[in-house]
């Protein structure tokens, strides 16, 4: 777990719970702000898998080794922990297309594309009996589905066509280690271990290379204009929201006054808020206008100057008691996002 | 409803592919057939799931089968779609909701459905069976009536009150190894004081040749398991009771032998465990490490060794686990790896799964603040709880238990010390009185040295694993998709 380091910063002290929390998804609107002060969002959801025990004893073993080192604000990158952490990405295969995992939906993409291998490759060979890979219900049924409405002769080619294009553009030893992930007729799969053994590469290393590459085929599909084009799209989430903030935020947009939300949603104004900054982080053009008045950014220009993270939001109390910490928040949230666009 | 032999023949040739019945198959499938339910017991590899899948199918009517694991299950299932069976389901509580409630509520679409015990907790799926037209109600692995029942699988208990709500359908239970004991045990439980036929085959399987090793310090132990991997004709499996054993010496075999080796266990994940399995019935494997949770739907029928590197829990899954070799009618070996210490790790796993009486006391007193929070063994004592058992009565049972399972474990050294001949202790054991005379095939006497050339068990090393093929991603693509 050395990529671990990837995620801290030679300047900016980074608070550990909050790297984890994202890299699980753990989707609370100081995790999501915090993590886009790190600039680590789009690395949301490409652990979903983290131990927190596991986790807690690689960033001990880390501040130990003197990779990081403790400060008030949280954890910093120390130039060995720098030097250790570049050594490692040489070594090591480093996900490329991070922003691709938190739009899949997991574990099902994974379990559906081993299934569409398989059941294209047997159909090549007109063969009906054989041991399915491993898979839930649900991804049966799509791709039962997508089969029944698409089977067509040269099914075979077609999916090779697709693949082979998708993988001409990679790595070409990456690409190869990635399709031996796949079953089909009389061609069992490698797991990740087994592929790390004639490989510099490690198992997790193998497994994280072969999640990249497959989140990216799947997007590569869903752009495209073949026939596997709304099965991919049906692995992929519409929103990057959660369903509830979705909701909010559609009726935000719809001109519906804060007050009213929370009624017709039956929501707490906290709640209304927490979702309306949720979305000011994720939607590009989220309209923070209607939220922040021009004597609101007067105010705050005024009083906060230099690096966004030290803000505080007892200054801005102590200025206009009647301000709230969601304008606050939503100012930081704004000025973030300036800051990263330049 | 009683087909002529010829009906039969041709019924099986025509789901199945075969020409002929193995033993036991055909006496089962009539006596179900006219109706009678049927306790069989039948040794692993003889095709116990051909005997309700084909009388399915000349009922056409659904059957129901109770199985303990869902790995097992999900093994069976696929077997059945593999031979162009569609109408199956399993369920088990790994079934997403918005599915489970779905395939319950069709529940008479399916021909062949496999039920975990906890789904018969559930009201919905009783109503659902209870509205079938049942043609047939198996029991697989009925031993965990007996046997497993009070250690694993509470819900197994409750399959006799299952029979009579269900208004006594034709029943079949099965298991590979029973003792006259647990046979008795397990009809009373499903049937009460009902008679029903008893069908039995031996245990005994000619073609494996039985052996023990001691070894005196653990360090030894590994070398002689390199020693016998780098002789023994493959393909072999090695049985291990933890799953990080199973993957350390699985990496130590690949450095220390030439062979292909992969650990198989729970750890791993489905896909993993998917590519394992097949890599191994397809010859792409010369050896698996495994733990118990491999082999339960396992069909491979080449397979020339077993070699236990830890204690097996008892004789039952011992004789399990070892009738996986050798299914192809040729010399197989059974070697069991014995250091002294191994028992005492198996008191430990023991004393790990069953609650002692403090324990017991103390869940009892607060069972309203724990349930839900205590694991395995509070899931168990609920369950007794539940069945309005006191504290005495629970503790009571688990003494027994823990009595039981030392019972197994002496039975296991006793075969290990024996000074006679494996097989007939074996046999005896199982309550098979009509021994056969020992001879040199048949099994190695204590303090004799293994006869591995005798038995042609030694390894052409020149057939040795074959140059692993080129891995191009366009020439994969090109053999996946026939281009
Ligand atoms: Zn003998």
């Amino acid at each position: 777990m050395e990529e671990l380091l990837y995620f801290f910063s030679t300047t900016q002290p980074r608070r550990p719970a909050v790297i984890r929390q994202v890299l699980l998804n753990k989707r609370t609107v100081s995790n999501l702000f915090w993590g886009l002060r790190y600039g680590i969002l789009d690395w949301l959801a490409t652990y979903p898998q983290l131990q927190r025990e596991q986790f807690d004893a690689v960033i001990k073993t880390m501040l130990v080794k003197g990779w990081l080192i403790e400060e008030k604000q949280g954890l910093r990158l120390s130039l060995a922990g720098l030097n250790q952490s570049q050594a490692f990405e040489k070594k090591h295969y480093r996900i490329t297309k991070p922003f691709l995992f938190s739009r899949l939906k997991t574990p099902l993409w994974h379990e559906v594309l081993q299934l569409l291998v398989q059941v294209v490759s047997e159909t090549s060979y007109q063969n009906k009996q054989y041991y399915v890979v491993n898979s839930s219900m649900q991804a049966r049924v799509i791709i039962k589905q997508w089969y029944q409405k698409y089977y067509c002769k040269n099914l075979g080619q077609q999916l090779g066509n697709q693949l082979l294009e998708f993988l001409k553009q990679m790595n070409s030893s990456d690409a190869d280690l990635f399709m031996q992930l796949f079953s089909g007729h009389k061609v069992i799969a490698k797991t990740a271990e087994q592929l790390a053994y004639n490989s510099t590469y490690t198992g997790a290393d193998i497994e994280n290379l072969g999640r990249d590459l497959g989140s990216q085929l799947i997007d590569f599909l869903a752009k495209g204009t073949s026939i596997f084009k709304s099965l991919a799209q049906a692995l992929l989430k519409q929103n990057l929201l959660a369903q509830s903030t979705l909701e909010t935020y559609k009726l935000y947009q719809a001109g519906i006054p804060l007050a009213r939300i929370g009624k017709m949603r039956n929501l707490k104004a906290g709640t209304v808020s927490e979702h309306l900054l949720e979305a000011a982080i994720f939607i590009p053009e989220f309209d923070f206008k209607r939220l922040l008045t021009p004597q609101d950014y007067v105010l705050f220009n005024k009083i906060f100057q230099g690096e966004i993270d030290n803000w505080r939001y007892e200054k801005i109390q102590q200025a206009d008691p009647q301000s709230s910490f969601t304008k606050f928040r939503l100012y930081q949230i704004e000025q973030s996002k300036v800051e990263l666009s330049r | 409803m009683q087909p002529t032999d010829e009906q039969l023949k041709k019924a099986l040739k025509h789901y199945f592919n075969f020409t002929t019945f193995r033993e036991g198959q055909e006496k089962i499938i009539r006596k179900l057939l006219a109706g009678e339910s049927t306790m069989a017991i039948l040794p692993t590899g003889t095709g116990k799931s051909l005997c309700y899948q084909l009388v399915g199918k000349l009922l056409q009517k659904p059957v129901v089968i109770i199985s303990p694991l869902i790995s097992l299950m999900q093994d069976q299932v696929e077997q059945l779609q593999f031979i162009g069976e569609k109408r199956v389901i399993a369920l088990t509580s790994a079934l997403s909701g918005r599915y489970k409630k779905q395939a319950v509520a069709n529940l008479a679409r399916f021909d062949f459905i496999y039920l975990a015990p906890e789904m018969l907790n559930k009201k919905e799926v009783i109503q659902a069976l209870l509205n079938l037209d049942l043609g047939l109600l198996v029991v697989d692995e009925a031993h965990c009536i007996s046997k497993w029942g009070p250690d694993f699988r509470p819900d197994y208990l409750g399959l006799g009150n299952l029979r009579k709500q269900l208004r006594d359908p034709v029943t079949l239970a099965l298991t590979a190894t029973a003792t006259d004991e647990v046979a008795a045990d397990i009809c009373r439980s499903l049937f009460g004081t009902k008679k029903v036929t008893v069908i039995r085959y031996s245990v005994d399987r000619p073609n494996i040749f039985l052996a023990v090793e001691k070894i005196s310090d653990q360090k030894e132990k590994k070398q002689r398991l390199i020693s016998l991997v780098n002789q023994l004709r493959t393909p072999g499996l090695i049985y291990f009771s933890s799953k990080k054993k199973a993957d350390e010496i699985a990496d130590l075999l690949r450095q220390k032998t030439m062979l292909r080796v992969n650990s198989y266990h729970a750890g791993l994940s489905s896909s993993d465990r998917y590519a394992i399995q097949q890599q191994f019935m397809q010859g792409e494997l010369d050896v698996v490490c495994a733990t118990s949770a491999f082999g339960m739907g396992i069909n491979k029928k080449n397979i020339r060794y077993i070699i236990h590197y830890h204690l097996p829990a008892d004789l039952e899954s011992y004789l399990q686990e070892i009738g996986r070799a050798g299914r192809d009618g040729k010399q197989s070996i059974a070697i069991l790896l014995y250091h002294q210490n191994d028992a005492n790790l198996q008191r430990h796993l023991m004393n790990a799964t069953l609650p002692d009486n403090d324990l017991i006391q103390y869940y009892m007193d607060n069972a309203q603040r724990l349930t839900g929070h205590v694991g395995e063994q509070g899931e168990l004592l609920d369950y007794y709880r539940k069945q309005g058992l006191s504290s005495t009565a629970i503790k009571e049972l688990f003494t027994r238990r823990r009595q039981s399972k030392n019972r197994n474990l002496s039975e296991i050294l006793a075969y290990i010390n024996t000074s006679g001949c494996r097989r007939r202790y074996i046999r005896e054991y199982f309550g098979e009185k009509d021994t056969q005379q020992h001879n040199s095939h048949c099994c190695q006497l204590l303090g004799e040295k293994l006869p591995l050339e005798f038995l042609w068990m030694i390894r052409d090393t020149e057939e040795d694993s074959p140059e692993p093929a080129k891995n191009n991603y366009r020439r994969i693509i090109e053999k996946l998709f026939n281009l």
